[in-house]
């Protein structure tokens, strides 16, 4: 399982790597820690005729507290986003989903920045960035823009960048404190791809759930929010009766999964469960513990 | 017809080595001699041979599950810059000949598919270039004309395959390989009159050994001597390897195998064909040494890596006392596109099929049938890991349905450790075991009663807390019979499944020990040390091992079966004891003593009771060597301190009919697990709160590698009943061609702790009394855990009848039982 | 394919050589540097018998291009030490028998190297939760999560000494 020829380019700058792109964009692939990349060369199954490897512009590789935001260069590795006090305080939901990020070696050279571009159904990052808000900022050699998170992800394995564009920032912003959350994962084997993944962030204010943001990945579409399940909890008291109602709406509006792993019917039972699951521990977190 | 019980007039123990000695080594927990250099990156796999002007080969592996090959147009590859050959399945066949197979009658398979694709991965083409780089560049560029025909990829539709859908027209109208029908001991008349029977419906999915490193050669072909130079992970190639010659069309004595460590086997590298073939192939072809490792896919959707495919229809029958009498089962087993092993997997089954249980009778309906899928292969247990599911899913059943005791329903049933040795029903035997010792030790480290108690505890705070029991039997040391004993015409009637060792002392006292067979993980070095240490009162460390290749190789059967350690500790002390004599010989004229009064002791040689006189071995040595004049004038006596032996199975006989197999592998292990698990009832996922395992392989030569295989084999087991499985669609696309899909348990997956028992009860026929002990772990692991995820779910009434017990599947047995139970309620 | 020049420190030696960029690092170390010891598994990034350090970094090198490493330092289980003079780690792994076939065993060894660089006494579910990076498929772990506890009071007997 070797990979096919391509052209390979490493631009010293984000500048140069930019130029790169206008030049040969839809020909070229960009290359940052390759461990979502290089499986699928040596599997043969894409065939870029050019690499640009931007893994060494440390230009991107930062994790700066702006007042009211977080902002990480597209390519710092998930490791020191997993390992940062910064992160830990201003998106704690990031840090709770990071455990089921890959692996402990697979995240010392993934990057932020390569998880979200390559938008696999099963990566947890994308969903976590449409839960917390957060926007990305993508350059081409000429122009600039900011892209919210809910219209970056367009379809499994596609983003909304034109082909000269790069991601280069990542813009999160902090969430109240006291706030409520939680990721949880279901996989076969701890650290595998998900089978089916959910997450919420949700604040409470005088006993209600405000701010409901609730969404699954399951491997298989462009998954994120379950707006149906988030209005029947917002505005409701955090009750046994209201999480019960919105796992409901969750089992009701899942669009039907099935692959190797796991059948329609399994997702749409367990994603019920996690629903449960997930907003109690949110709950709890924002001050209100739900019983059983 | 073979009367099952306990024999009365048991054949003799020809062993040399009692096992109820005081040992110095044997025993010991040695640290292996294996390890430094795997532990250095210094261990010599078959990816590690470099050769000169190597090439490397890549092969083009067929998209269609069936299909004719029409035309292959190789012209573009062929151009590419750095390509040295390009061999298609017509060239293939005019260079070599069919691949080995054990099944009489034989089904041809050829290293290259030839006319015909029979499941997707099989090669179509080789391509040998510079690097494997450049060679996959190449396949791509070979385009091939098919022709599709219809895939058959369900068992039971290719039971009533017609026409095109028939893999093997020449071997008749329909994709039935083998309908086989054996009834052992009186099996209607106790079903007629039982007081109760029990039935199940059981599924065993293929899953298979997945060593980390695939298989691979490297070849060279010398045209001075016409020769072949093959290094190749495999393990039987002294006792077989004359068939590679055979399919390279050249004499055997052509063909020089060199064995290379193996990067892990159960069973998958016992003997390969394909690669040394290929790899001959393309050598010959290009000019050049040529190296051909298997990448995963290559690994996984054509390789021998496949175990059992089974579907069971089991009954049970008792008496009015709860006594299981008879066992009768249909079994359909999909072996793929190929039949490699023969039947032999289902004649594994026959050694242990009443497991440690009195059961007077059985009887076996076999249907080994084709599919457009790859051809099975050996994994650990080799088919008697699927008979021990079959045998303790239907002990719970009966537990369940009588609603009986599992312990005590397994202890009344026991075969009694008076009762030995004990003849089985198909005819072969057990030499030894102590059944409810082993139970009694599983159940008081478990603290089963405590676990009993938390089990309520947990059951009334909402949890799913299991405890799982399996007996099982782990066969040790095949005799070669059960490779065509079952076959349907006699074919190549093979009886002789020996091991051999060589040893020689050198001048200054050193000794060697040559093996026949590779190590792949299984501790032979160690092994032969130790025994060796034993025999001689010498230090280990003055003992190195090497591995000889077929120009130099004895007969050697290999690693497999749950055999090598009985064999080696066999060949060993075989040989030793040659040596032995001699330095007694020599030892005697140094000490004017006679052989007789002369013992061996801290690597010396000395008078029985005056510990002054002795001399070191290295002393004999030397003497032996080189002081020929100086020692009596006896033509019998020579120069130099070697021997070789050739161990043959200890205790077998020949089939005699097809209601008796004779003794075919009597040298019986036993295990008794117990895991505790607990399952998310919501989320069907099990996780382990406690493991215990208990095994009986007789003496052990060193318990810390005999524990390593119990935990190694658990794992596996485990990962058998709970995650791993090669599935085909209904197009015969595979669905796990590389370790993306096909899951394997991590860390995680597995109990904290396995907590290992022994129970010893050694063998009366082998040295020592050693029994097999390495496929054991794999071979009770999953009724175990089946039987526990059963246990855990209780409440719930769900049924465990089909592997692996994946998360979905979990919950929607769970589902189905809630629905059961409640059909009212709407589901939560 | 046009050839790229790569430099590239192995085990503390310094290499320069023009090689295809598609060339991965696990064949560049084995074939190109000779340094057979790292073993390729799955070429998927999956089993992590690959894996080396990578700037100090637990990297899969069958995952990697070989000219990612370039102008970065490379370590591969050559470096950890000989056999007439294994290190600590080695010595744990040989004492509580924490391989069998031997092909994994350069992988774990290298992950746990950086992990125990980190982190010189980890608790028993920390090794658990690293070494479940790695797939062992002859020992079922627990002899290599020993190895490891071992490896652990080595070092720090050691460190005693000294």
């Amino acid at each position: 399982m070797k990979p096919p020829v391509f052209e390979y380019e490493s631009p010293p700058t984000v500048r140069g790597a930019l130029e790169a792109l206008s030049k040969h964009g839809g020909k070229a692939k960009l290359l940052a820690g390759g461990h979502s990349l290089i499986p699928q060369l040596n599997l043969r199954a894409i065939s870029p005729g050019r690499l640009i490897d931007i893994g060494r512009l440390t230009e991107l590789q930062y994790i700066v507290e702006d007042y009211g935001q977080l902002r990480i260069g597209a390519l710092t590795t998930h490791n020191t986003i997993f390992r940062s006090a910064a992160v830990a305080s201003g998106c704690p939901i990031m840090i709770e989903a990071y455990q089921h990020v890959a692996n402990h070696s697979i995240r010392n050279r993934g990057t932020l920045g390569g998880n979200l571009c390559h938008n696999d159904p099963a990566f947890e990052m994308p969903l976590v960035m449409v839960l917390v808000g957060g926007t990305m900022l993508a350059r081409s050699a000429r122009t600039q823009r900011t892209i919210a998170a809910d219209r970056f992800f367009k379809a499994p394995f596609a983003t909304d960048l034109a082909a000269d564009e790069m991601l280069v920032e990542i813009r999160i912003p902090r969430l109240p404190p006291g706030h409520g959350y939680a990721f949880i994962e279901i996989s076969q084997r701890f650290g595998d791809r998900a089978v089916i993944a959910g997450g919420c962030v949700l604040t409470i204010r005088y006993g209600n759930c405000r701010d409901v943001r609730l969404g699954f990945r399951n491997a298989v579409h462009n998954l994120f929010r379950i707006t149906a399940a988030e209005a029947a909890l917002e505005g409701k008291p955090a009750s046994a009766a209201a999480i019960d109602a919105t796992a409901e709406a969750v089992a009701k509006t899942l669009p039907p999964a099935a692959d190797l792993h796991a059948d329609e019917a399994y997702r749409r039972d367990v994603a019920a469960t996690l629903t449960r699951r997930m907003l109690r521990a949110a709950c709890a977190r924002a001050g209100a513990n739900v019983p059983e | 017809m073979a009367e099952a019980g306990k024999i009365l007039s048991p054949p003799a123990g020809r062993h040399k080595e009692r096992p109820d000695q005081r040992l110095n080594v044997i025993g010991t927990r040695m640290l292996r001699k294996e390890d430094p250099r795997f532990l250095v990156g210094r261990g010599r796999f078959v990816d590690d041979i470099a050769l000169p002007n190597m090439a490397h080969a890549a092969v083009l592996r067929s998209p269609h599950a069936h299909a004719r090959i029409r035309s292959i147009d190789k012209r573009a590859a062929m151009a590419l810059p750095g390509v040295a050959a390009v061999i298609s399945g017509d060239e293939a066949a005019r260079e070599t000949g069919p691949l080995p197979c054990f099944a009489s009658p034989p089904v041809e398979q050829r290293c290259i598919a030839l006319g015909k694709v029979r499941h997707v991965g099989e090669p179509v083409a080789l391509v040998v270039a510079d690097s494997r780089y450049l060679a996959e560049d190449a396949v791509a560029l070979i385009k091939v004309e098919y022709e599709p025909l219809p895939a058959v990829s369900d068992v039971m539709e290719a039971i009533n395959s017609r026409g095109d859908a028939v893999l093997h027209p020449e071997r008749g109208p329909n994709n039935v390989a083998e309908h086989r029908q054996y009834v052992f001991g009186p099996v209607e008349q106790e079903f007629a009159r039982a007081a109760h029977v029990v039935k199940r419906h059981l599924r065993w999915a293929r899953s298979g050994g997945q060593p980390i490193e695939t298989c691979g050669a490297v070849a060279s072909f010398d045209e001075g001597s016409e020769k072949f130079t093959i290094y190749v992970n495999s393990s039987m190639y002294n006792y077989i390897g004359f068939t590679i010659a055979t399919a390279l069309k050249v004499a055997s004595h052509q063909v020089n195998i060199v064995p290379v460590d193996a990067g892990g086997s159960f069973g998958s590298k016992l003997f390969l064909h394909k690669v040394a073939v290929l790899a001959g192939l393309g050598a010959r072809a290009s000019g050049r040494a040529v190296k051909y490792i298997e990448d995963r896919i290559d690994n996984n959707t054509a390789c021998d890596n496949h175990g059992s495919d089974r579907t069971y229809d089991v009954e049970l029958a008792l008496d009015s006392n709860y006594r299981m009498t008879a066992l009768r089962y249909k079994v359909v087993d999909d072996y793929g596109a190929y039949l490699q092993y023969g039947l032999g997997t289902h004649g594994n089954g026959f050694s242990q099929t009443v497991g440690p249980y009195k059961i007077r009778a059985v009887g076996a309906e076999i249907y080994a049938v084709f599919t457009n899928k790859c051809q099975q292969g050996a994994c650990r247990g080799f088919g008697s890991e699927v008979t021990n599911f079959m045998i303790e899913r239907i002990v719970d059943a009966a537990v369940d349905e009588l609603r009986l005791d599992p312990i005590q329903f397994r202890r009344d049933n026991f075969i009694q450790p008076d009762e030995f040795p004990y003849q089985i029903p198909t005819g072969n035997l057990y030499d030894s075991g102590n059944y409810p010792g082993a139970l009694d030790l599983a159940l008081q480290l478990l603290d089963y009663h405590a676990w009993r108690d938390k089990q309520q505890l947990m059951r009334t705070q909402g949890r799913y807390v299991g405890i799982g029991v399996a007996s099982c039997q782990e066969k040790g040391v095949f005799s070669a019979t059960e490779f065509w004993m079952l076959n349907r015409v006699r074919g190549f009637a093979l009886t002789s499944s020996p091991e051999s060792a060589s040893i020689k002392i050198d001048a200054t006292g050193k000794a060697v020990i040559s093996l026949h067979a590779p190590c792949c993980g299984n501790s032979p070095e160690t092994v032969a040390a130790m025994v060796l240490a034993e025999q001689l009162s010498m230090d280990p460390a003055d003992i190195s091992v090497t591995y000889s290749d077929t120009d130099h190789g004895l007969p050697g059967t290999g690693p497999g079966g749950s055999r090598y350690t009985v064999m080696i500790a066999g060949a060993v002390t075989g040989a030793a004891k040659i040596i032995k004599e001699k330095l007694k010989r020599v030892a005697s004229h140094m000490l004017e003593a006679g052989p007789h009064d002369l013992e061996f002791r801290d690597g010396k040689i000395g008078v029985k009771g005056a510990s002054g006189l002795e001399v070191s071995i290295a002393e004999v040595a030397t003497r032996a060597h080189f002081f020929r004049l100086s020692l009596p004038d006896d033509p019998d006596l020579t120069s130099g301190l070697d021997a070789s032996y050739t161990y043959d199975h200890p205790l077998a006989t020949l089939p005699k009919s097809d209601s008796d197999f004779g003794i075919f592998y009597p040298i019986m292990g036993h295990m008794c697990h117990m895991p505790v698990v607990e399952v998310d009832a919501k989320t069907g996922q099990v996780s382990f709160l406690d493991y215990v395992a208990v095994h009986d392989c007789g003496t052990m030569v060193n318990p810390m590698t005999v524990d390593g295989h119990v935990r190694g084999g658990t794992a596996q087991g485990i990962g058998t009943a709970l995650l791993e499985q090669f599935e085909y669609d209904k197009n015969g696309q595979p669905q796990q061609t590389s370790f993306q899909d096909y899951l394997m348990p991590r860390v995680l997956n597995l109990p904290p702790q396995v907590r290992i028992g022994h129970l010893v009860t050694p063998s009366p026929y082998t040295e020592y009394g050693v029994k097999g002990a390495g496929e054991g772990g794999r071979m009770v692991a999953p009724p175990a855990v089946a039987c526990a995820i059963e246990d855990a779910l209780r409440p719930l009434g769900v049924r465990i009848d089909s592997l692996p017990v994946t998360p979905a599947r979990l919950r929607a047995l769970i589902r189905e039982a809630e629905a059961r139970k409640a059909p009212s309620l709407r589901l939560a | 394919m046009t050839e790229v020049e790569v430099n590239v420190t192995v085990n503390g030696r310094a290499f320069r050589r023009r090689i295809e960029p598609r060339l991965l690092l696990s064949d560049f170390i084995r074939h190109d540097i000779g340094l057979t010891g790292t073993h390729v598994g799955c070429e998927n990034g999956v089993c992590g018998a690959c894996t080396v350090l990578l700037d100090g970094l637990a990297t899969r090198s069958c995952c990697t291009l070989a000219v990612q490493a370039g102008g970065r330092n490379v370590e591969t289980v050559e470096s950890l030490g000989r056999v007439n003079n294994l290190s600590p780690l080695q010595r744990g792994f040989w004492e509580k028998h924490g391989l069998q076939c031997g092909y994994c065993t350069p992988g774990m060894l290298m992950l746990v190297t950086e992990l125990l660089r980190e982190n010189p006494n980890p608790d028993r579910e920390t090794i658990r939760l690293r070494l479940n990076d790695n797939i062992c498929r002859c020992t079922g772990y627990e002899d290599i999560i020993s190895s490891v506890e071992r490896a652990v009071e080595l070092m720090r007997g050691e460190k005693a000494v000294r």
